[in-house]
């Protein structure tokens, strides 16, 4: 248990890691502990509904895009939706990236394990797959080894999957309805300074909207 | 090679993505790299993401579907609506009335004006 770090101190750093970049929030409980500021910024797409398959939406805006596409979901809905990954890593695009939360919960409140212990090797597995696995926990203890990846982050080339293993002990409900804004969102994906690949970045400050 | 010719001379450059099985056969042989760029997918579901997205980053993009598929589809293609505003192609094969769309509309002619710059998506059956 001393190798996990909370959700909550996870997601602040997550959320100032990937700020003001293209980011696809996916699952209940991580919508629900993200911050005002994030759920207000241009490039962040917040889905409550994990039926919906958002891998293949972001391999499909990969494909056709330079900037970096990020998403953050978690173990349940990486098996649930196995097959868009195969799809992603067969992609090979260099802009694509991952972040897995281990919760080995299938819901919060419940408390059920689900199958992410039962299987040998995820981090193997999807090694395998194609993707350049990383282990983030260890830089989620504190903000000094935090600063360490943040630096580091996007000089990484994709397909590149993040995995942080989380304590979920506390079940964090927020009752507030999701608001999104998608024509923001597709506004800020196809008209957003394009970030080089290799890992350095524009000003994003300088975002321009242009008119239809 | 008609068909697709049509698109490009419709649309433009065209993302097009779909399940390679045996009743797109034909369409598929057709196919030329000229005209369209094609993603084979491993699901019609991925199919459909990846249409998806690739008209958020700005990109024209068709689907290939079976007809069987797409009654499986149907609840989570209109479900995707709610969460990101979209405007795909699907194409697919024979008679699909039976699944009562309504939120798709049929249109055969101006595929670009109608579909593109309208945010409608539509079905094209073969």
């Amino acid at each position: 248990m001393t190798n996990i770090v909370t959700y909550k101190k996870t997601m602040l750093f997550i959320q100032e890691l990937l700020k003001d970049k293209i980011v696809i929030y996916v699952g209940d409980l991580i919508v629900s502990y993200l911050t005002e500021v994030t759920k207000n910024s241009y490039g962040t797409l917040q889905v409550v509904d994990t039926e919906l398959d958002f891998i293949s939406v972001a391999t499909g805006m990969a494909l056709n895009s330079f900037k970096k596409i990020t998403v953050v979901f978690d173990d349940n809905y990486l098996f649930k939706h196995y097959s868009s990954l195969i799809q992603a890593s067969a992609s090979r695009c260099k802009n694509l990236f991952f972040v897995l939360l281990v919760t080995n919960n299938y819901l919060a409140q419940l408390k059920q394990p689900n199958l992410y212990k039962s299987v040998g090797s995820v981090n193997g597995m999807l090694f395998e797959l194609g993707f350049l696995t990383h282990i983030y926990t260890r830089f989620f203890k504190n903000r000094k080894l935090f600063n360490e990846l943040k630096d580091t982050y996007y000089n990484f080339i994709g397909p590149a999957i993040g995995i942080i293993e989380v304590n979920n002990n506390k079940y964090h409900v927020n009752t507030s309805k999701v608001y999104v804004n998608s024509k923001l969102f597709v506004d800020f994906v196809r008209y957003a300074p394009k970030e080089d690949v290799e890992g350095t970045e524009s000003d994003s400050t300088s975002l321009v909207i242009k008119e239809n | 090679m008609e068909f697709w010719k049509c698109l490009y001379e419709e649309l433009g450059s065209v993302f097009v993505s779909g399940v390679p099985s045996g009743a797109f056969g034909t369409l598929i042989n057709t196919m030329d790299s000229s005209y369209m760029h094609f993603v084979p997918a491993v699901s019609d579901e991925v199919a459909i993401g990846l249409c998806i997205g690739a008209f958020t980053a700005g990109i024209k993009a068709c689907v290939l579907v079976e007809k069987n598929n797409l009654v499986l589809l149907k609840e989570k293609i209109k479900r995707m609506k709610y969460v990101l505003s979209y405007a795909i192609i699907i194409i697919t094969n024979g008679d699909i009335n039976f699944l009562n769309l309504k939120h798709f509309k049929f249109k055969f002619v101006g595929l670009n004006d109608y579909v593109y710059k309208g945010n409608n998506s539509a079905i094209v059956v073969l």
